[in-house]
């Protein structure tokens, strides 16, 4: 994080100590019945939600509902795919699922009285807000998603809102403070140091009445000598009845919008890749900034390079007691389970996926190419053995060739391009025994622990790379954007980006091998 | 030979005690009734002004965190902060200044001694006389003088300036740091800088010269060493004399008096002259406190300097990371509100409090807690 002045700690400490919050809500009975009935449709579903079909269109219907309430975009905004999307699933489900039909209908009605609707109700409270109390020049706090770009338009076109900046809960970690924030949207979808350490004195939640905001002040010690007072606030009551026990609005489901992107993204990934590439893993996918996301390879073994300014910033000073750079700590590769949304993956947006190889081969020089021919003919035997059989039976043969960790995961891993080789020699040498290759084991097991080594020197060397070119990075603007492009002359095509990790999908997918690391711009709507 | 500067026979050979101080700002009296010295920072449009509530409350919490001794139950204070900038260094500074102001005990002293006593001959020592200069020498083994051990810091090119220290002595001599390890076979003179007018001012003369002569590993800050040297090393502060007056003046709304009286002098200066960092000062300097990435370079890094009495977990990650690798010493944790792993932090501080909380607890005397602050305290029943 950049360093904060004693000014600017003042300032935060100012804001946190002495300010007020404003809740203003705002009604739209077309919405309101909509979302209602995706409640309704989602209900009725039950486990059937599991269905890949079925994971599509909730995974769009919720898309839109969390993009229209929580950015101010118009009513109608993006409804014209989606609504291709409810009718074909209309179409195909009316014989298989008659029961299921008035419930998509119900969508599909409602949907379609949005979209003749280019009203924007939040927009409207906006620059009501802005009038009545002369917001000038203050920040408008939005949850990242494909709204934001549509709003930065509308923001330059209306005179009272174009002195607002748009910022997301990411830069108001920052130093500094803003006159006012506005936020769209229930303030319980923001993290908590939003409305609980503001960096601006007037606070204003500018939101639909539903899904009700559950955001309350907490304490967050359990003995703490102070009890938290809620701010000044005001929080209207929206004077709606009690709910009926049936799915309704305020279904929080509803803005989980990422929970069936996995499967939905998994599918497109085997579909751009055809039949070509059989070479399934398993991998998590991670939804990053800038509207792009990314499989990365679930094996444990797995290193990912992430830009982490959480991290410990070191001593540029003590570089003679090993400390290579004052900002080693925050360059650091991590496994799939230390990722966090708000750390940086770092990414090559040209070429293939894998900015570690082309580096490795420069250092292996001429080996290069031989070391690397006997990798590919050992992984090759043993993708067409898994295709002999399957990767069950597989395992089994192996674990009687002499493997220790012999699995379908672990197999799947082993054949992959991407694994460089098993890390015990007993796990090896059943694979040479299973292909036939035995005689060779301890010249390949030679070659696969060279590039091993490779790999490890070129990730050094990258990382090093990486370091200088973030010492002179404007932070701030990192922050606010989510993403960073280099020029690593050292990667073919030169090209890196590191991505802010906005959502991790805790899941595990099997996606073709090729698709491993190569990040893809989302398209979701 | 060597001057005792502080020295007055007692009861264990001799008896160390440091007289109180000439304290030109503080209140004379006990300790803990003692008034903080009024602090000013440097703004952005370049003035001094007065600490805001925030951060006196901040350097007052550390003054409260002071009784540290032996035989005291461990405590462990949780701070929840809007931003964590300069918390640790406030703290810091309550706390060392507060400590400054209590002498190490004759049990201290004797143990320090008898440690030094036990060394291997041949282990490289420092040596300081207060407000004059550090020598550099070997330890030569231990000898009786007049029925009192004492011990010798030789100097093999000249054995004629040889010294024999007393107990009482103890306290001024420190193990030479790994960094100088190659200590010359002579003794090496080297001048002891004096301390900062700001230094002087917060604790009085006596007291930060005697700062710049004692080690005392008061407190060790876990947390980014680089975000801490700038607060420490390179923000500017200050306090104000004003010749002829013993008064304390108050801490905030003092300006517009200071401002009516133009024979006020500014005392400016760094935090890092009061809780003098070990990283941060020169090789050998007396250090008061020290700071350490959370990574694994603690323990080699506080080889030579000995278990904190106070941990300060500079932020969520500090805490969560390294909390146990220090479950002897009293804990601070401070937790920045907008830090990503502020939840799991606070997780961690709550089901300690719900584990080891002890049913009787003393309470701090705390100032009002600024808004946006939240403070839990509690000490441990094991």
């Amino acid at each position: 994080m950049p360093h904060t002045t004693f000014d600017e700690a003042a300032d935060i400490y100012r804001c946190a100590a002495d300010h007020a919050q404003e809740s203003i809500t705002v009604e739209n009975l077309a919405l309101r019945s909509f979302t209602r009935a995706v409640a309704r449709l989602q209900w009725q579903l039950g486990e059937q939600t599991a269905e890949d079909e079925w994971q599509k269109l909730l995974s769009s219907l919720r898309r839109y509902l969390f993009s229209v309430r929580t950015a101010p975009v118009p009513l109608n905004w993006s409804t014209e795919v989606l609504l291709e999307t409810v009718q074909v699933h209309a179409r195909w489900y009316q014989y298989s699922y008659p029961q299921l039909l008035p419930y998509l209908e119900a969508v599909r009605n409602r949907l379609i009285s949005l979209a003749q609707m280019p009203d924007n109700p939040l927009l409207i409270a906006l620059q009501d807000l802005a009038r009545t109390h002369s917001l000038a020049h203050g920040a408008l706090l939005l949850k990242s998603g494909p709204g934001v770009a549509t709003v930065r338009q509308l923001l330059g076109q209306i005179p009272e809102l174009a002195g607002w900046s748009i910022v997301n809960e990411y830069s108001l970690r920052l130093p500094g403070c803003y006159d006012f924030i506005v936020a769209v949207g229930p303030r319980d979808r923001f993290p908590g140091y939003v409305f609980s350490s503001p960096r601006a004195p007037h606070l204003y939640s500018v939101r639909y009445k539903w899904p009700k905001d559950h955001w309350t002040p907490q304490q967050a010690f359990i003995g703490s000598l102070a009890p938290v007072t809620a701010s000044a606030s005001l929080e209207p009551d929206d004077g709606e009845p009690q709910g009926t026990g049936l799915p309704d609005e305020d279904d929080a489901s509803l803005d989980d919008w990422a929970q069936y992107l996995g499967p939905v993204y998994a599918r497109q990934a085997h579909r751009e890749t055809g039949s070509e590439d059989a070479d399934d893993t398993g991998a998590y996918l991670v939804l990053l900034a800038d509207d792009h996301a990314v499989w990365i390879d679930a094996d444990s073994d797995t290193k990912v390079l992430v830009l982490d300014l959480d991290e410990d910033v070191g001593d540029s000073a003590n570089e003679e007691e090993g400390q290579e750079h004052e900002l080693a700590g925050q360059v650091a590769r991590r496994s799939p389970d230390q990722l966090r949304p708000g750390m940086f993956l770092l990414l090559r947006t040209s070429g293939g996926g894998d900015y570690i190889s082309p580096v490795a081969d420069r250092l292996l020089g001429q080996q290069a190419q031989s070391l690397r021919a006997m990798q590919e003919e050992w992984k090759g035997a043993l993708r067409s053995a898994a295709r002999a059989s399957d990767l069950t039976t597989l395992s089994i043969e192996l674990l009687y060739s002499g493997s220790k960790r012999a699995n379908e995961m672990n197999v799947r891993n082993w054949k992959s391009p991407r694994n460089i080789k098993p890390r015990d020699y007993a796990d090896f040498l059943a694979i040479m025994k299973q292909t036939g290759l035995e005689a060779k084991a301890q010249e390949y097991w030679h070659a696969a622990s060279q590039i091993d080594a490779a790999h490890r020197r070129a990730g050094h060397r990258l990382r090093k790379l990486l370091l200088k070119q973030v010492e002179g990075t404007d932070l701030t603007a990192l922050m606010q954007s989510g993403r960073l492009d280099f020029h690593v002359p050292d990667v073919d095509g030169g090209g890196l980006t590191a991505f802010r990790i906005e959502h991790f999908v805790a899941e595990a997918f099997l996606v073709p091998a090729s698709r491993i690391g190569r990040p893809f711009v989302r398209r979701e709507r | 030979m060597f001057e005792v500067f502080f020295g007055v026979q007692c009861g264990c050979r001799e008896e160390w005690r440091r007289p109180h101080g000439n304290l030109p700002l503080a209140c004379t009296g006990p300790a803990e009734t003692m008034t903080q010295p009024p602090l000013y920072y440097k703004s952005r449009d370049d003035c001094w002004t007065a600490l805001p509530a925030w951060a006196t409350f901040l350097f007052h919490l550390g003054t409260l965190l002071s009784d540290t001794g032996a035989g005291q139950p461990r405590y462990v204070l949780g701070v929840a902060v809007p931003a964590k900038a300069y918390a640790a260094a406030l703290l810091s500074t309550g706390l060392i200044s507060s400590r400054l102001r209590s002498p190490l005990s004759d049990a201290e002293v004797v143990a320090r001694f008898e440690r030094l006593c036990a060394l291997p001959v041949g282990t490289p020592l420092i040596y300081r006389q207060v407000g004059k200069v550090r020598l550099k020498g070997v330890f030569a083994g231990v000898e009786t003088v007049d029925g009192e051990d004492r011990i010798r810091l030789s100097d093999a090119r000249n054995p004629a300036s040889s010294r024999l220290l007393r107990c009482s002595l103890a306290p001024y001599v420190d193990l030479a740091p790994p960094q100088m390890a190659q200590v010359p076979t002579r003794q090496v003179r080297t001048k002891i800088s004096a301390p900062s007018e700001f230094a002087v001012g917060v604790l009085g003369t006596e007291e930060a010269r005697y700062a710049g002569a004692v080690s005392r590993l008061e407190c060790l800050t876990v947390g980014a060493v680089a975000r801490y040297w700038e607060e420490v090393a390179q923000a500017e502060f200050a306090t104000v004399a004003l010749p002829g007056t013993g008064a304390c003046l108050p801490m905030s709304g003092c300006e517009p008096e200071l401002a009516a009286r133009e024979d006020r002098i500014w005392l400016p200066g760094t935090l890092q002259s009061i809780i003098r960092v070990s990283r941060y000062l020169p090789v050998g300097e007396a250090y008061r406190s020290e700071i350490v990435a959370s990574t694994n370079e603690a323990k080699a890094r506080l080889r030579h300097m000995g278990k904190p009495p106070v941990v300060i977990f500079d932020g969520a990650l500090s805490f969560l990371r390294m909390r146990e690798a220090w479950r002897e010493s009293h804990w601070v944790v401070i937790l920045d509100r907008t830090e990503r792993d502020f939840d799991d932090a606070v997780a961690v501080v709550n089901k300690e409090y719900m584990k080891y909380r002890a049913a009787k607890s003393r309470t701090l005397s705390l100032q009002a807690i600024p808004r946006g602050v939240e403070v839990v305290f509690y000490e441990e029943s094991r």
